[in-house]
Protein backbone atom coordinates (compact mmCIF):
# COMPACT_ATOMS: atom_id res chain seq x y z
CA UNK A 1 0.00 0.00 0.00
CA UNK A 2 1.48 3.46 -1.19
CA UNK A 3 1.48 6.45 1.38
CA UNK A 4 -1.35 8.02 -0.32
CA UNK A 5 -3.92 4.74 -0.31
CA UNK A 6 -2.61 4.27 3.74
CA UNK A 7 -3.41 8.11 4.67
CA UNK A 8 -7.24 7.26 2.34
CA UNK A 9 -7.26 4.29 4.30
CA UNK A 10 -6.41 5.36 7.52
CA UNK A 11 -8.68 8.74 7.05
CA UNK A 12 -11.90 6.66 5.61
CA UNK A 13 -12.12 4.02 7.86
CA UNK A 14 -11.20 6.30 11.37
CA UNK A 15 -11.65 9.83 10.81
CA UNK A 16 -15.31 9.68 12.24
CA UNK A 17 -14.54 7.38 15.15
CA UNK A 18 -11.22 9.71 16.08
CA UNK A 19 -13.47 12.60 15.85
CA UNK A 20 -16.15 11.24 18.14
CA UNK A 21 -13.81 10.27 20.49
CA UNK A 22 -11.95 13.78 20.53
CA UNK A 23 -14.83 15.62 20.89
CA UNK A 24 -15.83 13.41 23.59
CA UNK A 25 -12.49 14.84 25.56
CA UNK A 26 -12.69 18.09 24.62
CA UNK A 27 -16.06 18.73 24.07
CA UNK A 28 -15.80 21.16 21.25
CA UNK A 29 -15.85 19.90 17.65
CA UNK A 30 -13.64 22.35 16.52
CA UNK A 31 -10.89 21.37 18.80
CA UNK A 32 -11.72 18.09 17.65
CA UNK A 33 -11.23 18.39 13.88
CA UNK A 34 -7.27 19.69 14.69
CA UNK A 35 -7.06 16.58 16.99
CA UNK A 36 -8.03 14.23 14.35
CA UNK A 37 -5.08 16.11 11.45
CA UNK A 38 -2.78 15.60 14.81
CA UNK A 39 -3.12 12.41 15.35
CA UNK A 40 -3.16 11.10 11.82
CA UNK A 41 0.04 13.43 10.98
CA UNK A 42 1.88 11.88 14.25
CA UNK A 43 0.75 8.21 13.34
CA UNK A 44 2.25 8.25 10.34
CA UNK A 45 5.24 9.94 10.80
CA UNK A 46 6.13 6.15 12.40
CA UNK A 47 6.09 2.90 11.16
CA UNK A 48 3.79 1.12 13.10
CA UNK A 49 2.86 -2.91 12.82
CA UNK A 50 -0.37 -4.38 14.15
CA UNK A 51 -1.60 -7.28 15.14
CA UNK A 52 -5.42 -6.65 13.34
CA UNK A 53 -7.64 -3.50 13.08
CA UNK A 54 -8.83 -3.11 16.14
CA UNK A 55 -4.91 -3.43 17.73
CA UNK A 56 -4.70 -0.61 15.14
CA UNK A 57 -7.77 1.62 16.57
CA UNK A 58 -6.73 1.00 20.22
CA UNK A 59 -3.15 2.24 19.00
CA UNK A 60 -5.19 5.42 17.69
CA UNK A 61 -6.93 5.99 20.62
CA UNK A 62 -4.47 5.91 22.76
CA UNK A 63 -2.15 8.83 20.45
CA UNK A 64 -5.69 10.82 20.87
CA UNK A 65 -5.59 10.38 23.98
CA UNK A 66 -2.17 12.03 24.25
CA UNK A 67 -2.87 14.48 21.49
CA UNK A 68 -5.98 15.75 23.15
CA UNK A 69 -4.23 16.05 26.73
CA UNK A 70 -1.44 17.86 24.96
CA UNK A 71 -4.33 20.41 23.26
CA UNK A 72 -5.63 21.20 27.30
CA UNK A 73 -2.38 21.18 28.47
CA UNK A 74 -2.19 24.66 26.12
CA UNK A 75 -1.84 27.64 27.82
CA UNK A 76 -3.87 29.87 25.55
CA UNK A 77 -6.53 27.42 24.57
CA UNK A 78 -9.36 28.39 22.32
CA UNK A 79 -12.89 27.83 22.89
CA UNK A 80 -14.72 27.93 19.28
CA UNK A 81 -18.61 28.25 19.55
CA UNK A 82 -20.40 26.22 17.11
CA UNK A 83 -19.92 24.84 13.23
CA UNK A 84 -21.96 27.05 11.19
CA UNK A 85 -18.95 27.92 9.60
CA UNK A 86 -17.28 24.52 9.17
CA UNK A 87 -18.31 22.73 5.97
CA UNK A 88 -15.99 19.73 6.50
CA UNK A 89 -18.09 18.39 9.20
CA UNK A 90 -21.70 17.35 10.02
CA UNK A 91 -21.42 18.05 13.64
CA UNK A 92 -25.08 19.28 15.60
CA UNK A 93 -24.64 20.22 19.15
CA UNK A 94 -25.82 17.67 21.42
CA UNK A 95 -29.62 18.53 22.18
CA UNK A 96 -30.17 19.71 26.13
CA UNK A 97 -31.57 16.85 28.03
CA UNK A 98 -30.44 14.33 25.64
CA UNK A 99 -27.85 11.69 26.84
CA UNK A 100 -24.87 12.94 25.12
CA UNK A 101 -25.10 16.31 26.86
CA UNK A 102 -25.89 14.59 29.81
CA UNK A 103 -22.39 12.61 29.36
CA UNK A 104 -21.01 15.93 28.65
CA UNK A 105 -21.79 17.28 32.06
CA UNK A 106 -19.11 14.80 33.52
CA UNK A 107 -15.43 15.40 33.98
CA UNK A 108 -13.02 14.33 31.23
CA UNK A 109 -12.25 10.95 32.99
CA UNK A 110 -15.67 9.92 33.68
CA UNK A 111 -16.80 10.53 29.93
CA UNK A 112 -14.18 9.39 27.95
CA UNK A 113 -14.55 6.01 29.85
CA UNK A 114 -18.67 5.70 29.24
CA UNK A 115 -17.60 6.96 25.86
CA UNK A 116 -15.03 3.92 25.53
CA UNK A 117 -17.27 1.04 26.96
CA UNK A 118 -20.54 2.13 25.93
CA UNK A 119 -19.78 3.60 22.41
CA UNK A 120 -17.21 1.29 21.98
CA UNK A 121 -17.85 -1.67 23.54
CA UNK A 122 -13.89 -1.56 24.99
CA UNK A 123 -14.03 -3.79 27.87
CA UNK A 124 -12.06 -2.63 31.39
CA UNK A 125 -8.68 -4.08 30.39
CA UNK A 126 -8.80 -2.43 27.04
CA UNK A 127 -9.92 0.68 28.44
CA UNK A 128 -6.92 0.60 30.94
CA UNK A 129 -4.39 0.00 28.13
CA UNK A 130 -6.21 2.89 26.27
CA UNK A 131 -5.74 5.39 28.92
CA UNK A 132 -2.71 3.63 30.79
CA UNK A 133 -4.96 3.49 33.86
CA UNK A 134 -5.36 -0.16 35.59
CA UNK A 135 -8.68 -2.00 35.21
CA UNK A 136 -10.28 -1.79 38.47
CA UNK A 137 -9.60 2.41 38.06
CA UNK A 138 -11.68 1.48 34.63
CA UNK A 139 -14.48 -0.29 36.79
CA UNK A 140 -14.82 2.23 39.93
CA UNK A 141 -14.72 5.10 37.25
CA UNK A 142 -17.26 3.80 35.14
CA UNK A 143 -19.56 2.78 38.36
CA UNK A 144 -19.27 6.69 39.41
CA UNK A 145 -19.76 8.35 36.06
CA UNK A 146 -23.04 5.43 36.01
CA UNK A 147 -24.74 7.37 38.63
CA UNK A 148 -23.70 10.64 37.70
CA UNK A 149 -24.87 10.45 34.64
CA UNK A 150 -28.08 8.68 36.24
CA UNK A 151 -28.59 11.91 38.58
CA UNK A 152 -28.14 14.18 35.77
CA UNK A 153 -30.43 12.54 33.19
CA UNK A 154 -33.33 11.92 36.19
CA UNK A 155 -32.51 16.18 37.38
CA UNK A 156 -33.28 16.89 33.38
CA UNK A 157 -36.39 14.93 32.97
CA UNK A 158 -34.82 12.26 30.71
CA UNK A 159 -37.76 9.13 30.78
CA UNK A 160 -35.79 6.58 28.90
CA UNK A 161 -33.69 5.42 32.16
CA UNK B 1 -27.73 3.91 25.68
CA UNK B 2 -28.83 3.25 22.35
CA UNK B 3 -29.89 6.93 21.90
CA UNK B 4 -26.33 8.05 23.07
CA UNK B 5 -24.86 5.47 20.33
CA UNK B 6 -27.24 7.71 18.04
CA UNK B 7 -26.41 11.00 19.07
CA UNK B 8 -22.84 10.63 18.83
CA UNK B 9 -23.17 9.07 15.48
CA UNK B 10 -24.82 12.64 13.94
CA UNK B 11 -21.50 13.98 13.86
CA UNK B 12 -19.19 12.91 11.10
CA UNK B 13 -16.81 14.28 8.59
CA UNK B 14 -18.54 15.12 5.25
CA UNK B 15 -17.10 13.65 2.54
CA UNK B 16 -15.08 17.24 1.12
CA UNK B 17 -14.12 17.31 4.79
CA UNK B 18 -12.42 13.96 4.42
CA UNK B 19 -10.82 14.77 1.53
CA UNK B 20 -9.19 17.72 2.83
CA UNK B 21 -8.45 15.96 5.68
CA UNK B 22 -6.41 13.62 3.52
CA UNK B 23 -4.50 16.37 1.23
CA UNK B 24 -3.46 17.73 4.74
CA UNK B 25 -1.78 14.64 6.13
CA UNK B 26 -0.41 14.36 3.03
CA UNK B 27 0.95 17.95 2.41
CA UNK B 28 2.37 17.27 5.62
CA UNK B 29 3.87 14.08 4.89
CA UNK B 30 5.67 15.50 1.57
CA UNK B 31 7.14 18.09 3.46
CA UNK B 32 8.17 15.91 5.97
CA UNK B 33 10.59 14.67 3.51
CA UNK B 34 11.77 17.67 1.75
CA UNK B 35 11.78 20.54 4.95
CA UNK B 36 14.28 20.19 7.80
CA UNK B 37 12.13 21.78 11.21
CA UNK B 38 9.48 24.40 10.47
CA UNK B 39 10.84 27.60 11.92
CA UNK B 40 7.79 29.16 12.42
CA UNK B 41 5.70 29.38 15.51
CA UNK B 42 2.74 27.59 16.77
CA UNK B 43 -0.10 30.58 17.29
CA UNK B 44 -2.04 30.61 20.54
CA UNK B 45 0.19 29.79 23.07
CA UNK B 46 0.62 32.89 25.03
CA UNK B 47 3.80 32.76 26.86
CA UNK B 48 3.33 34.19 30.20
CA UNK B 49 6.58 36.25 31.68
CA UNK B 50 4.75 38.45 34.54
CA UNK B 51 7.57 39.59 36.67
CA UNK B 52 5.84 40.04 39.84
CA UNK B 53 8.22 41.23 42.87
CA UNK B 54 6.53 43.11 45.26
CA UNK B 55 8.72 45.73 45.73
CA UNK B 56 6.83 49.51 44.85
CA UNK B 57 4.79 51.71 46.84
CA UNK B 58 1.52 49.63 46.51
CA UNK B 59 3.12 46.70 48.63
CA UNK B 60 3.07 47.19 51.69
CA UNK B 61 0.32 49.63 52.50
CA UNK B 62 -1.73 46.83 53.49
CA UNK B 63 -4.74 45.29 51.62
CA UNK B 64 -5.12 46.27 48.28
CA UNK B 65 -8.40 47.04 47.08
CA UNK B 66 -8.70 49.11 44.21
CA UNK B 67 -8.22 47.59 40.31
CA UNK B 68 -4.70 50.13 40.37
CA UNK B 69 -3.83 48.79 43.45
CA UNK B 70 -4.25 45.08 42.27
CA UNK B 71 -3.34 44.89 38.93
CA UNK B 72 -0.75 48.61 38.89
CA UNK B 73 2.25 46.02 39.49
CA UNK B 74 1.60 43.58 36.18
CA UNK B 75 -0.25 46.66 34.04
CA UNK B 76 1.74 49.26 35.31
CA UNK B 77 1.68 51.93 38.03
CA UNK B 78 2.28 55.35 36.37
CA UNK B 79 -0.48 57.79 37.00
CA UNK B 80 -2.21 57.49 33.88
CA UNK B 81 -2.07 54.24 33.76
CA UNK B 82 -3.94 53.83 37.02
CA UNK B 83 -6.03 56.10 36.24
CA UNK B 84 -7.11 53.84 33.52
CA UNK B 85 -7.13 50.92 35.81
CA UNK B 86 -9.46 52.47 38.22
CA UNK B 87 -11.78 53.25 35.17
CA UNK B 88 -12.15 50.09 33.68
CA UNK B 89 -12.13 48.41 36.66
CA UNK B 90 -13.90 47.36 39.80
CA UNK B 91 -13.89 44.98 42.51
CA UNK B 92 -16.87 42.47 42.66
CA UNK B 93 -17.54 41.12 46.14
CA UNK B 94 -18.04 37.17 44.90
CA UNK B 95 -16.76 34.68 47.41
CA UNK B 96 -16.99 30.82 47.90
CA UNK B 97 -15.49 28.75 50.36
CA UNK B 98 -14.52 25.54 49.64
CA UNK B 99 -12.37 22.78 52.28
CA UNK B 100 -11.63 25.80 54.07
CA UNK B 101 -10.20 27.72 51.53
CA UNK B 102 -11.66 30.92 50.24
CA UNK B 103 -11.77 31.88 46.75
CA UNK B 104 -12.60 35.73 45.95
CA UNK B 105 -13.06 37.08 43.02
CA UNK B 106 -10.39 40.06 43.63
CA UNK B 107 -11.24 42.40 40.96
CA UNK B 108 -11.86 42.81 37.19
CA UNK B 109 -10.44 44.61 34.21
CA UNK B 110 -11.30 44.96 30.69
CA UNK B 111 -12.70 46.35 27.29
CA UNK B 112 -15.42 43.77 26.29
CA UNK B 113 -13.15 42.07 24.29
CA UNK B 114 -10.04 42.04 27.07
CA UNK B 115 -10.10 40.71 30.39
CA UNK B 116 -8.33 40.07 33.34
CA UNK B 117 -9.87 38.48 36.37
CA UNK B 118 -7.93 38.30 39.68
CA UNK B 119 -8.99 35.85 42.06
CA UNK B 120 -7.19 35.37 45.49
CA UNK B 121 -7.18 32.05 47.59
CA UNK B 122 -7.08 32.59 51.53
CA UNK B 123 -7.84 30.31 54.13
CA UNK B 124 -11.16 31.35 55.38
CA UNK B 125 -10.29 30.86 59.08
CA UNK B 126 -7.80 33.31 58.53
CA UNK B 127 -4.35 31.51 59.24
CA UNK B 128 -1.95 31.55 56.64
CA UNK B 129 -1.59 29.57 53.45
CA UNK B 130 0.33 26.25 53.34
CA UNK B 131 3.32 27.24 51.06
CA UNK B 132 5.90 25.15 50.26
CA UNK B 133 8.00 27.20 47.78
CA UNK B 134 7.90 30.77 46.90
CA UNK B 135 5.50 31.87 44.37
CA UNK B 136 6.82 33.37 41.26
CA UNK B 137 6.44 33.65 37.14
CA UNK B 138 7.76 30.25 36.68
CA UNK B 139 5.32 28.53 38.58
CA UNK B 140 2.24 26.82 36.97
CA UNK B 141 -1.23 26.44 37.52
CA UNK B 142 -3.64 23.60 36.90
CA UNK B 143 -7.32 22.80 37.42
CA UNK B 144 -9.03 19.45 36.74
CA UNK B 145 -11.48 19.30 33.94
CA UNK B 146 -11.78 22.73 32.21
CA UNK B 147 -11.16 25.49 34.70
CA UNK B 148 -11.86 29.11 34.91
CA UNK B 149 -14.91 31.46 33.54
CA UNK B 150 -17.87 30.03 31.51
CA UNK B 151 -19.07 32.17 28.62
CA UNK B 152 -22.06 31.52 27.48
CA UNK B 153 -21.01 31.89 24.01
CA UNK B 154 -24.34 30.53 21.81
CA UNK B 155 -26.58 32.71 24.25
CA UNK B 156 -24.08 35.41 23.63
CA UNK B 157 -23.53 34.94 19.54
CA UNK B 158 -19.89 34.69 20.60
CA UNK B 159 -17.35 33.24 18.21
CA UNK B 160 -14.83 31.99 20.87
CA UNK B 161 -12.33 32.77 23.13
CA UNK B 162 -8.99 32.38 24.39
CA UNK B 163 -7.52 31.52 28.13
CA UNK B 164 -4.61 31.78 29.60
CA UNK B 165 -4.04 31.42 33.41
CA UNK B 166 -0.90 32.89 35.86
CA UNK B 167 -0.42 32.55 39.58
CA UNK B 168 0.90 35.34 41.71
CA UNK B 169 1.45 36.50 45.25
CA UNK B 170 0.68 40.23 45.51
CA UNK B 171 1.70 40.50 48.89
CA UNK B 172 4.22 37.33 49.92
CA UNK B 173 3.57 38.51 54.11
CA UNK B 174 0.07 38.24 53.85
CA UNK B 175 -0.17 34.39 52.94
CA UNK B 176 -2.70 34.84 50.59
CA UNK B 177 -2.27 33.92 46.88
CA UNK B 178 -3.96 34.82 43.68
CA UNK B 179 -4.58 33.79 39.89
CA UNK B 180 -5.21 35.83 37.33
CA UNK B 181 -7.38 34.77 34.48
CA UNK B 182 -6.62 36.40 31.21
CA UNK B 183 -9.18 36.46 28.48
CA UNK B 184 -10.06 37.35 25.07
CA UNK B 185 -12.75 37.32 22.89
CA UNK B 186 -13.17 37.41 19.18
CA UNK B 187 -15.90 39.77 19.62
CA UNK B 188 -17.08 42.33 22.23
CA UNK B 189 -19.00 41.07 25.00
CA UNK B 190 -22.35 42.80 26.42
CA UNK B 191 -21.22 46.06 28.77
CA UNK B 192 -22.68 43.90 31.98
CA UNK B 193 -23.56 39.98 32.33
CA UNK B 194 -23.90 37.55 34.46
CA UNK B 195 -20.74 35.03 34.68
CA UNK B 196 -19.92 32.28 36.36
CA UNK B 197 -16.20 30.95 36.95
CA UNK B 198 -15.56 27.35 38.44
CA UNK B 199 -12.77 25.91 40.07
CA UNK B 200 -12.03 22.15 40.87
CA UNK B 201 -8.19 20.69 42.69
CA UNK B 202 -6.41 23.80 42.12
CA UNK B 203 -2.90 22.40 41.44
CA UNK B 204 0.29 24.91 41.33
CA UNK B 205 3.54 23.53 40.45
CA UNK B 206 6.88 25.17 41.32
CA UNK B 207 9.63 26.29 38.66
CA UNK B 208 10.16 23.58 36.11
CA UNK B 209 14.23 23.74 36.67
CA UNK B 210 13.64 23.10 40.51
CA UNK B 211 13.15 19.78 42.09
CA UNK B 212 9.37 19.11 41.36
CA UNK B 213 6.71 20.55 43.98
CA UNK B 214 3.39 21.37 43.86
CA UNK B 215 0.82 23.05 46.05
CA UNK B 216 -2.76 21.86 45.75
CA UNK B 217 -5.98 22.81 47.10
CA UNK B 218 -8.76 19.96 47.02
CA UNK B 219 -12.21 21.75 46.42
CA UNK B 220 -14.59 22.99 43.89
CA UNK B 221 -15.58 26.90 44.12
CA UNK B 222 -18.03 28.26 41.95
CA UNK B 223 -17.90 31.93 41.61
CA UNK B 224 -21.15 33.99 40.11
CA UNK B 225 -20.82 37.42 39.55
CA UNK B 226 -21.25 40.44 37.04
CA UNK B 227 -18.72 40.86 34.45
CA UNK B 228 -18.92 44.59 33.69
CA UNK B 229 -17.06 45.62 30.68
CA UNK B 230 -15.94 49.35 29.72
CA UNK B 231 -15.71 50.27 26.05
CA UNK B 232 -13.22 52.13 25.87
CA UNK B 233 -12.13 51.30 22.44
CA UNK B 234 -11.28 53.40 19.52
CA UNK B 235 -11.82 52.05 15.97
CA UNK B 236 -9.22 52.41 14.01
CA UNK B 237 -9.81 53.20 10.32
CA UNK B 238 -8.66 50.41 8.02
CA UNK B 239 -8.98 49.08 4.83
CA UNK B 240 -5.54 49.49 3.96
CA UNK B 241 -3.55 47.56 1.48
CA UNK B 242 0.08 46.47 1.53
CA UNK B 243 2.69 43.37 -0.59
CA UNK B 244 4.59 41.35 1.55
CA UNK B 245 6.34 38.00 0.07
CA UNK B 246 3.88 38.64 -3.28
CA UNK B 247 0.95 38.59 -1.42
CA UNK B 248 -1.46 41.12 -0.87
CA UNK B 249 -2.61 41.84 2.38
CA UNK B 250 -5.66 44.37 3.17
CA UNK B 251 -6.01 45.70 7.23
CA UNK B 252 -9.63 44.74 7.65
CA UNK B 253 -10.11 46.11 11.03
CA UNK B 254 -8.56 47.42 13.81
CA UNK B 255 -9.75 48.41 17.44
CA UNK B 256 -7.53 49.85 20.36
CA UNK B 257 -8.11 50.41 23.63
CA UNK B 258 -5.22 51.11 26.72
CA UNK B 259 -5.51 47.24 27.56
CA UNK B 260 -5.67 45.36 23.67
CA UNK B 261 -5.77 45.67 20.25
CA UNK B 262 -8.27 43.57 17.79
CA UNK B 263 -6.87 43.21 14.18
CA UNK B 264 -8.06 41.83 11.30
CA UNK B 265 -6.08 41.06 8.13
CA UNK B 266 -7.16 38.72 4.77
CA UNK B 267 -5.34 38.07 2.11
CA UNK B 268 -6.55 36.32 -1.41
CA UNK B 269 -4.89 33.18 -1.17
CA UNK B 270 -2.65 31.54 0.94
CA UNK B 271 -0.78 33.82 2.60
CA UNK B 272 -2.26 33.97 6.23
CA UNK B 273 -1.55 30.02 6.25
CA UNK B 274 -0.48 27.04 4.74
CA UNK B 275 0.53 23.30 5.99
CA UNK B 276 3.23 21.81 6.40
CA UNK B 277 5.40 18.60 8.17
CA UNK B 278 4.40 20.61 11.22
CA UNK B 279 0.78 21.11 10.82
CA UNK B 280 -0.50 24.62 10.11
CA UNK B 281 2.35 27.25 9.51
CA UNK B 282 0.78 30.73 10.21
CA UNK B 283 2.14 32.98 7.81
CA UNK B 284 1.22 36.00 9.29
CA UNK B 285 3.02 35.70 12.15
CA UNK B 286 5.94 36.72 10.70
CA UNK B 287 4.39 40.43 9.77
CA UNK B 288 5.34 43.02 12.19
CA UNK B 289 2.35 44.44 14.30
CA UNK B 290 3.69 47.33 16.21
CA UNK B 291 2.34 50.26 18.16
CA UNK B 292 4.54 53.73 17.80
CA UNK B 293 4.37 55.98 20.41
CA UNK B 294 4.28 59.88 19.95
CA UNK B 295 7.62 59.41 22.35
CA UNK B 296 9.37 57.84 19.22
CA UNK B 297 9.06 54.30 21.45
CA UNK B 298 8.02 51.18 18.67
CA UNK B 299 6.70 48.41 20.81
CA UNK B 300 6.44 45.00 19.04
CA UNK B 301 3.35 43.82 19.70
CA UNK B 302 4.14 40.30 18.39
CA UNK B 303 7.48 40.43 21.69
CA UNK B 304 6.34 37.95 24.44
CA UNK B 305 6.94 40.92 26.91
CA UNK B 306 4.65 43.11 25.24
CA UNK B 307 1.36 41.13 24.58
CA UNK B 308 -0.58 37.78 25.41
CA UNK B 309 -1.81 36.59 22.19
CA UNK B 310 -4.73 34.54 20.20
CA UNK B 311 -6.07 34.38 16.88
CA UNK B 312 -8.49 32.85 15.10
CA UNK B 313 -8.29 31.86 11.22
CA UNK B 314 -10.78 31.37 8.72
CA UNK B 315 -11.18 30.81 4.68
CA UNK B 316 -13.90 30.98 2.01
CA UNK B 317 -14.37 32.35 -1.36
CA UNK B 318 -10.26 31.97 -1.90
CA UNK B 319 -9.75 34.61 0.58
CA UNK B 320 -7.99 33.56 4.07
CA UNK B 321 -8.37 35.98 6.97
CA UNK B 322 -6.73 35.86 10.83
CA UNK B 323 -8.23 37.58 13.89
CA UNK B 324 -5.62 38.69 16.42
CA UNK B 325 -6.10 39.93 19.39
CA UNK B 326 -3.07 41.48 21.26
CA UNK B 327 -3.82 42.10 24.97
CA UNK B 328 -1.17 44.61 26.53
CA UNK B 329 1.40 43.87 29.46
CA UNK B 330 1.48 47.14 29.94
CA UNK B 331 -1.72 49.51 29.77
CA UNK B 332 -1.20 52.23 27.11
CA UNK B 333 -2.61 55.25 27.24
CA UNK B 334 -4.08 55.86 24.04
CA UNK B 335 -3.13 59.80 23.82
CA UNK B 336 0.50 58.38 23.81
CA UNK B 337 -0.15 56.36 20.18
CA UNK B 338 0.64 58.31 17.46
CA UNK B 339 0.11 55.35 15.01
CA UNK B 340 0.00 51.24 14.35
CA UNK B 341 2.68 49.28 12.20
CA UNK B 342 0.99 45.85 10.12
CA UNK B 343 2.68 44.67 7.74
CA UNK B 344 4.19 47.83 5.11
CA UNK B 345 1.24 49.74 6.66
CA UNK B 346 1.36 52.63 8.96
CA UNK B 347 -1.92 53.77 10.43
CA UNK B 348 -2.45 56.89 12.29
CA UNK B 349 -4.77 56.97 14.67
CA UNK B 350 -7.97 59.07 14.75
CA UNK B 351 -7.67 62.35 16.81
CA UNK B 352 -10.60 63.08 19.12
Amino acid sequence: MDRKTYIEYLVNTYADDILHFSYNYLKNYEDAKDVCQTVFIKFISKCYSFENQKHEKAFLYKVTVNVCKDFLRNPWRKRICGLEHCEELIAPEPTENGVMWAVNQLEVKYRVIIYLYYYEGYNAEEIGKIMKIIPATVHTRLARGRKKLKQILEESGYEEL
Amino acid sequence: MKSYKKEVDQSYWTQEGKENLIHRIEMNCQEKHTRKKSQFRRVVVAVLAITLFCAGTVIGKGNMNTPAEIFGNMFGKEKKQTEILDEIGYAPDTQVVSNGIKMKVKAVIGDGRHIAIMYELSKEDGSSLELDFPIDDACQVEFDDEGGIRLPLKTLGLKGYGITYSVVDLEPKDQKIQIMEMISCDDQMPRNMKVTSVFENIKIKNNPKDYPKQIEFQGKWELEFNLQCKDCSVKVPAGQRFKKDDFSFCVEKIELSPIGMNLVISEMGDGIYEYDMEGKKYLYKDMPVCLNMKNGTVINLRENDESYGGSSEESGNRIQKVQEEFMFKTIRPLEDIKSITVGDAEILLPKK
